[in-house]
């Protein structure tokens, strides 16, 4: 495929991997998927589950009064708790380091900067594809729930899915942000990387142990994983509290074209 | 009253308390060929870079075709077909898939320019650029940069990995770029290309100007190393007062000397013996900056 600009060139560089990525998730979900027949009648591993500390269950991202043996139970413990949320971000801030630090790193950003293109709209360009990959992959790992639901006889309302689906996608995009904005303020791949997974496991505990201890209470509104996830969305529904990190998202990429914008390239 | 090409006006870049470049004023004419010579580490690429506008003066402006490198970075970009010095290309396309990538953002290039300028220099453009060796990988950087047959050409290091035939052809690139009325700005830190091109040049140093001379004066200045074997030795003093020779060094039928400039009467000189060998070496840059301008070299280092 010929790339003509500079967002189908990020779809070109990254279409490969992403669908790799959408097959190791699809297949994650679908062998998570396989187990429930065999354990939604077992009630000795739903006491178990009882019987372990509170802290431990905030830790995977869940509730303490989940139900194992029901789909949604199930399907909040095995996916949507820790695993999913934590591929989703992997690869957005995978995409987002890269987008302006890959070429940064490899020398090609001289190249590309020297043409009749606006920093800022590279920076805009090579993210909104990296988005809508993203989206793609979201897409791709639902309509492979929606599957397994049907077959492993989940009886996960589709609309549930879908919602539980936008807030795993919403908490990657803002993620993946971070990573973008720290590239775009300096040269610092690396840095982009660490500051991004910090900011993302913080996040998270912030937003699960809110649930067992009242120190950091205060502080869970600042946790885009309390707007994505902190409803259920795979038990109630939609909130609309899912716009905040997707909020977040376009304000980092804002700031990040700004300051992109401002400052020397490196060699 | 007719534009120039470029100018700085006492452009400066600053690395924290590295100097880059420091209060650079040049002018470069319209339709002409300018080289920029000087030591690596001059700041030639510095100069260049911000010409792009891919790094940000500390002090003073640029202006390319009376646009402001900073204010109207994309209009002058527009204009400018540019070389990196250090050129990294996208490894996984290939040749004719990275110069279609680039063309597009140019809003088009006429694939008639692409080919042409590939058979010219014998590219294949269906290869990978990884497979490509680095001379192969810079004939890509130069078809990139005259494909839209730019009124501005920015090279910097351009002949660096080219092999001499490629580089004959691209002395005749430049002229046709010139030919057509393109301004061409070329970095270089061999003295004898800049001579081959260009119609004058800038002799840069630790990041000040030292000197603008025209092409006439540049080849006054080349310093050439010879070392000439003749079939019995030979008396200094024979050769030692030729105009233009200098430090001649006589061991047996050895002399080695320096030739500056016009090396016509020192061949004529040579021609009063029997000479069994000669071989001539360019001097680097450095050279011929501490034996024309030691006086500005110091107050620049």
């Amino acid at each position: 495929m010929q790339p003509r600009s500079v967002a189908t060139k990020t779809v070109h560089d990254h279409g490969r991997g992403t669908m790799w990525w959408a097959l190791s998730v699809a297949a994650f979900v679908a062998m998570e998927s396989a187990i429930y027949p065999s354990i939604r009648h077992q009630a000795g591993f739903q006491d178990t589950w009882r019987q372990l500390p509170d802290a431990m269950k905030a830790l995977f991202g869940l509730g303490k009064e989940l139900d194992f043996t029901t789909g949604t139970g199930f399907l909040q413990a095995e996916v949507f708790g820790f695993m999913l949320p934590l591929a989703f971000i992997g690869y957005a801030i995978a995409l987002g380091g890269r987008a302006i630090g890959r070429e940064e790193d490899r020398g090609t950003l001289d190249l590309l900067l020297a043409y009749p293109v606006r920093r800022g709209r590279v920076v805009v360009q090579k993210h909104l594809a990296g988005v809508a990959m993203t989206v793609a992959l979201g897409v791709a790992v639902f309509v492979t729930l929606v599957v397994a639901d049907e077959l492993a006889d989940m009886r996960v309302p589709v609309a549930r899915l879908a919602s539980v689906m936008a807030g795993v996608v919403a908490v990657g995009l803002c993620f993946g942000a971070v990573a973008l904005v720290v590239t775009c303020i300096g040269p610092s791949r690396g840095v982009a990387y660490a500051a991004a997974s910090v900011a993302a496991l913080a996040a998270f505990l912030v937003n699960s142990l809110a649930s067992i201890t009242s120190v950091v209470r205060p502080v869970r509104p600042l946790s885009p994983f309390r707007w994505a996830l902190g409803d259920e969305p795979l038990r109630t529904g939609f909130h609309a509290g899912l716009l905040v990190p997707v909020a977040i998202a376009a304000v980092l990429l804002v700031v990040a074209a700004w300051a992109f914008e401002r400052r020397d390239i490196a060699t | 009253m007719v534009t120039a090409g470029m100018t700085t006006e006492g452009l400066t870049k600053h690395y924290g308390s590295a100097v880059g470049v420091e209060g650079l004023d040049l002018e470069v004419r319209r339709g002409e060929v300018f080289g920029f010579l000087g030591p690596n580490g001059a700041g030639k690429t510095t100069t260049i870079r911000l010409l792009l506008d891919l790094i940000r003066p500390t002090a003073g402006r640029a202006e390319v075709f009376g646009l402001d490198t900073r204010r109207d970075s994309v209009a002058v970009r527009r204009l400018v077909g540019y070389l990196p010095g250090d050129l990294h290309l996208y490894d996984e396309l290939t040749g004719e898939e990275l110069l279609g990538y680039l063309g597009a953002l140019r809003g088009g290039v006429p694939q008639a320019a692409v080919t042409r300028l590939a058979e010219q220099l014998d590219l294949d453009l269906s290869r990978p650029v990884r497979a490509l060796s680095k001379g192969n990988r810079q004939k890509l950087g130069l078809v990139q940069a005259f494909m839209h047959d730019p009124e501005v050409l920015v090279l910097d290091e351009p002949t660096s990995g080219l092999d001499p035939l490629v580089q004959l052809e691209f002395h005749a690139m430049v002229r046709a770029a010139r030919d057509r009325g393109a301004t061409v700005f070329l970095s270089s830190h061999v003295l004898s290309e800049v001579q081959e091109v260009a119609d004058r040049a800038a002799f840069v140093r630790a990041g000040r100007l030292v000197a603008v001379e025209d092409v006439e004066s540049l080849r006054r200045k080349a310093l050439r190393h010879v070392h000439v074997v003749f079939d019995r030795p030979v008396p200094a003093t024979a050769l030692a007062s030729v105009p233009g020779v200098r430090r001649v060094e006589v061991q047996g039928p050895r002399l080695r000397c320096l030739v500056e400039g016009d090396a016509d009467a020192f061949v004529k000189a040579l021609a009063q013996h029997h000479v069994v060998s000669i071989t001539s070496e360019e001097a680097d840059l450095e050279h011929v900056f501490l034996t024309h301008y030691r006086e500005a070299g110091h107050a620049a280092a």
